[in-house]
């Protein structure tokens, strides 16, 4: 095919026609009332007492028998920090956090392919 | 695009802008068939491309207090819609090809095993989708906006050097993905009808 072909084809796409209720279906999305905006103000009590409590669970996890230290020097709160990653087991949460983020970023990238896949299949 | 047009757009984007949100259909109404046909162009679906320039219509809705006079109003439309378009068939590549080519009699082959014009022509436009998305982007706007390199360069923000180059390898993957369709052999069919005329 030449370049003339190419611009001859790809130049008269076919016209297409909006349907009869496009235009009535932008303008009755645009008038429609806005989306509600989120209640923070109701929110705020449920939002807090969640913190509290993650707060509070943290704090069993990390000192199951009750005897809070609190941290002075920066080789204190990284020991605390340590000691605290230790406690929760932090590596398996990391490693658990990475193979789902892998397991995702995978389907996402075989649903795109086998797209790919399907559209060649398709054409030829 | 006329002056008188130009005008008629910038006096209902300011109604709207003052609260009239009426005054946008004749906007909607004037501009609806480009942003469809567009839309179709970079999907090949009726439907996904109203769709489409539904959106476009109201994020340009909502972003009209954006739009800085300084060109015009169809440009700061056309462009918006572009983005629009190139981001969602990125998200979701076009599925038409296949789809449509589902719907065919399978055997649209002439007796000398070339393909009808008809059908070259829908195998060009389905291949067009099949391209690496920067190829596409750039046949499709370039056609679109009848074979402007300019106005090309304009709505992808490129430079008209780039975009020459990407129509040039573009035309070129496109003549690899038809090769094996045996377009040679229905330019001879055709060739040959005309001559039996």
């Amino acid at each position: 095919m030449t370049n003339e072909e190419i611009d001859r084809v790809l130049s008269r796409s076919p016209n297409i026609i909006p349907s009869d209720n496009f235009l009535g279906a932008v303008m009755g999305r645009l008038e429609a009332p806005p989306p509600l905006a989120f209640p923070w103000k109701r929110a705020l009590p449920g939002l807090a007492a969640w913190v509290g409590v993650l707060i509070w669970f943290l704090d069993a996890c990390i000192f199951p028998s009750g005897a809070s230290q609190v941290p002075v020097s920066l080789a204190m709160i990284y020991a605390y920090i340590v000691t605290a990653a230790e406690t929760v087991e932090a590596g398996w949460l990391s490693f658990a956090l990475l193979l789902s983020l892998l397991s995702v970023a995978l389907s996402l990238w075989i649903t795109g392919k086998r797209a790919s896949v399907v559209n060649v299949w398709g054409r030829f | 695009m006329s002056d008188e047009q130009a005008d008629s757009d910038r006096a209902n984007v300011e109604r709207v802008l003052t609260g009239e949100t009426a005054a946008f259909e004749p906007v909607v109404r004037r501009w609806q068939g480009p942003l469809i046909n567009l839309a179709y162009r970079f999907c090949h679906d009726r439907g996904r491309a109203e769709e489409m320039a539904q959106e476009a219509f109201l994020r340009a809705f909502r972003a009209l207090g954006q739009w800085r006079k300084d060109a015009a109003f169809s440009t700061w439309l056309f462009a918006l819609a572009t983005n629009l378009y190139r981001t969602e068939i990125r998200r979701i590549p076009p599925l038409a090809a296949q789809l449509d080519r589902a719907n065919e009699p399978r055997d649209t082959r002439a007796v000398d095993g070339g393909l009808e014009d008809d059908d070259r022509d829908q195998a060009v436009r389905r291949a067009v989708l099949l391209l690496p998305h920067k190829y596409r982007e750039a046949l499709v706007l370039f056609y679109f906006r009848e074979m402007d390199v300019a106005a090309t360069a304009l709505s992808l923000s490129l430079p008209e050097g780039t975009v020459k180059a990407r129509l040039t390898r573009g035309r070129n993957l496109l003549r690899d993905k038809l090769a094996p369709r045996g377009l040679d052999r229905a330019r001879g069919t055709s060739e040959k009808q005309e001559a039996a005329k």
